[in-house]
């Protein structure tokens, strides 16, 4: 999960702890304070750094290798840290002293400890707080995506920005509270590298991964984050500098802050809009493609159906009917003329000898004729459940009255269809096609799962739209419950449902009460189909 | 003898099954195949041509469909009898022939000797429909119909009831009304339950006929 940064992170955040430390031991100013005239960085907050740059690599090898005692050895390390915060921002709080100020430098036997100020700065100790909570949690998920780690770690930041901002400005107050201790400069910058640290722990999880991700979303985050850290900062710094250099007074320089800032971030919201609405241009043309490719797919599938349809209704069910026909005719002959021809019953003895009368054939016949008559009747049905003629030469409701009383049959459920509205108009055949395949799908959804004992099919047409209602008194089922995309939808067969009413500009909604029903609900626009009369026959 | 015979002219674009019906037809004894046609327009020349005493008529057919060509024959030769022979089973086509002027309509799937039997009912000046597809086509419909017109109870109902009612029949969703009344769904449910018991209307469908049956809703 974590990447090798948040390795190099935890070396340098340990290695300032040990600069420092250094600098303490052999009494190095500059290791402990930057610049001369600066807050120091005290023995504790190196100590505080060492602990949680060990912390966090711990915790990051914990991650990369899923070892338990990595795991442990990073969390004890951050409650030492948590303790060390916790104490110091207790004795600021209880005006107290715990004895942990000057205890290391004790220990070491550094001379003139007592004179030392030793304790490290309220920033330093609430932030040691923050971090320590921050690392002790880092595991730590929270239902909703939001770690707790991560806003620990960026007040932690913030904090850290503050006392950074405080010396780019140069003002104290943001890093200095008392003339004794103060938040030393790197102090500000380890926290700050801590806090990044911490965060890029989990990159594809939580908060940070809406700005790690390689989408735009992520694209956007990261350029308005920088930006919005970075800009103001510079301009504020710039104002600042012109006006101490006395180029322009206060109001001056807050208006040139403004101006900037409304320049800047102007910029950046068109930019960013820019960019979205390219990326929005682009998922309308795909959408679009896609539907017209659904399209496509949905009318090749339709038009193969029926030409199989055709075919096995126009060749094999024809066929059969013939064949039907010159079996009962051959019936007929035998029966008339077989018995009174003893002649015809002799050529019609078996090849191999045996005697077989004009009764045995007639019976072998009938079950011939019983199997031509089956076998048409499923060619009919095989046709039929492929594409109803109806559908093309007669139109939506007379499909699908048949439809549905076949269906009620097959079913033992009862059906019960109205259709209002049509008068002899018919719909686009697209939109028949669509709402009689639609009707299908729920039909066969009400027999698999609603257990119900009636169903009602209401067509409604009006001047602006067509409605279609199958409503069902089954066992319905949770709509809220089958949530986003879920497998309950998908195995309903919704999707396809679905799609084939927005193919047509409509929408389908379903509403369902668990021990009442079912209703399914398709409406399709009129505006865009066109309404044409009759199928001719006038 | 032959003069006797009934002259029957077969239309059907499928060669087969007009080969199987000249077999059946002629080997009976008082009827014979005088001529036959691929499609409709073909049946009508020869119709006009030999004014045959039945015309057995495909529905689907290139050129020109059986109904059409029935319409005409019919207009023409008042005479000849019309009987369909068709796979086609819905009863819609059933009612469009027999408006076209047909007086008879069997199924290809038949036995032999009902078309023989139809054929000589029709040419009788009878009228020859699938008795399977009648039993059928007055089901279909007229049954609710009838139910709703002998059990319709004019009960007291509120103006709210009939509001919902009304939505009901209108194709809204319980949700719908819901958010159209600005009353809880589990109102609306009650509302509708309350109607519909008070009218006696089973489900959603008859309410959509007791609206047009009130005037609510046209048919049209």
């Amino acid at each position: 999960m974590n990447t090798p940064k948040t390795l190099y992170i935890s070396f340098a955040v340990a290695a300032v702890g040990c600069i420092v430390l250094a600098g303490w031991l052999f009494d190095i100013g500059l290791l402990r304070s930057v610049a001369p005239g600066l807050p120091e960085m005290v023995i504790n907050t190196a100590l505080g750094f060492l602990l949680c740059g060990a912390s966090l690599y711990f915790a990051c090898r914990s991650d990369a290798r899923g070892g338990m005692s990595d795991k442990r050895v990073s969390q004890v390390l951050a409650l030492i840290v948590l303790a060390l915060g916790s104490l110091t921002v207790g004795e600021y709080l209880l005006a107290m002293d715990f004895g942990i100020d000057r205890w290391l430098m004790r220990v070491g036997g550094v001379n003139g400890a007592e004179d030392l100020p030793g304790r490290m700065s309220p920033h330093t100790a609430f932030n040691f707080l923050l971090a320590g909570c921050a690392l002790l949690v880092s595991i730590v998920k929270v239902r909703g995506g939001i770690r707790p780690a991560e806003l620990l770690a960026v007040m932690c930041g913030m904090v850290s920005l503050l006392a950074l901002v405080g010396y780019v400005y140069s003002v104290a107050f943001l890093y200095r509270i008392s003339p004794q201790t103060g938040m030393a400069l790197h102090t500000a910058a380890t926290f700050l590298l801590l806090s990044i640290g911490i965060l890029t722990l989990h990159p594809k999880a939580g908060l940070m991964r809406v700005v790690t991700n390689d989408d735009l979303s992520g694209t956007i985050a990261r350029r308005l984050l920088a930006a919005s850290i970075a800009i103001p900062l510079l301009l504020g710094w710039l104002t600042m500098t012109g006006q101490r250099a006395q180029l322009f007074d206060a109001a001056m320089s807050s208006s040139l802050l403004v101006v900037g800032n409304i320049i800047v971030l102007s910029t950046l919201v068109w930019t960013s809009a820019r960019t979205l609405d390219r990326v929005d241009t682009r998922r309308r043309i795909a959408e679009a493609a896609r539907g017209k490719l659904l399209n496509r797919v949905v009318g090749a599938q339709e038009d193969e159906r029926r030409r199989i349809a055709r075919e096995l209704h126009d060749q094999m069910g024809q066929h059969l009917a013939a064949l039907s026909l010159q079996l009962e005719l051959h019936q007929t002959v035998l029966k008339n003329d077989g018995l009174d021809k003893p002649l015809q019953s002799a050529m019609i003895n078996d090849e191999d000898g045996h005697n077989s009368t004009p009764h045995h054939h007639t019976a072998h016949l009938a079950q011939v004729m019983e199997l031509a008559r089956r076998l048409s009747n499923e060619v009919h049905a095989l046709a039929w459940e492929l594409r109803p003629p109806e559908l093309d030469h007669l139109g939506l409701q007379a499909a699908l009255s048949r439809y549905v009383e076949g269906w009620s049959q097959r079913a033992n459920v009862k059906a019960d269809l109205v259709c209002t509205g049509f008068a002899d108009k018919r719909l686009n055949a697209q939109a028949e096609v669509a709402l009689y395949r639609i009707a299908q799908e729920a039909l066969t959804n009400v027999l698999k799962h609603a257990h119900a004992a009636s169903v009602s099919l209401v067509l409604e047409q009006t001047t602006a739209e067509v409605v279609m209602l199958i409503e069902d008194d089954g066992c319905g089922f949770d709509t809220e419950a089958s949530g986003e995309a879920s497998n309950a939808e998908q195995g309903l067969g919704l999707l396809g449902m679905r799609e084939r009413a927005e193919l047509g500009g409509g929408k389908l909604n379903i509403e369902s009460v668990s021990g009442v029903g079912t209703t399914l609900v398709v409406r399709l626009p009129l505006a865009t189909q066109e309404i044409r009369g009759g199928d001719g026959h006038e | 003898m032959g003069m006797n015979k009934l002259r029957v002219i077969l239309v059907d674009d499928h060669a087969v099954i007009r080969e199987g019906l000249v077999s059946l037809i002629d080997a009976q004894s008082d009827m014979q195949v005088i001529a036959q046609a691929g499609d409709g327009r073909e049946g009508i020349e020869q119709a006009r041509l030999l004014r045959p005493d039945v015309v057995v008529m495909d529905v689907s057919m290139p050129e020109m469909n059986g109904i059409e060509a029935t319409r005409i024959i019919k207009r023409e030769l008042a005479e000849t009898r019309i009987l369909a022979l068709t796979a086609y089973d819905n009863p819609v086509y059933m009612r469009q022939l027999a408006e076209a002027g047909a007086t008879g309509y069997v199924l290809k799937r038949s036995a032999a000797q009902e078309v023989i039997g139809a054929i000589r009912a029709v040419a009788s000046g009878a009228n020859y429909f699938d008795r399977a597809m009648m039993n059928e086509s007055n089901a279909v419909g007229s049954f609710n119909a009838k139910r709703l017109r002998g059990e319709i109870k004019s009960g007291e109902i509120t103006d709210r009831e009939q509001e919902v009612l009304l939505l009901t029949a209108h194709g809204y969703t319980n949700k719908e009304i819901a958010e159209r009344l600005y009353i809880s769904v589990k109102t609306v449910e009650t509302h509708k339950s309350n109607v519909m018991a008070k009218l006696n209307l089973k489900n959603r469908a008859d309410a959509v006929r007791y609206a047009l049956h009130q005037g609510w809703l046209r048919d049209s």
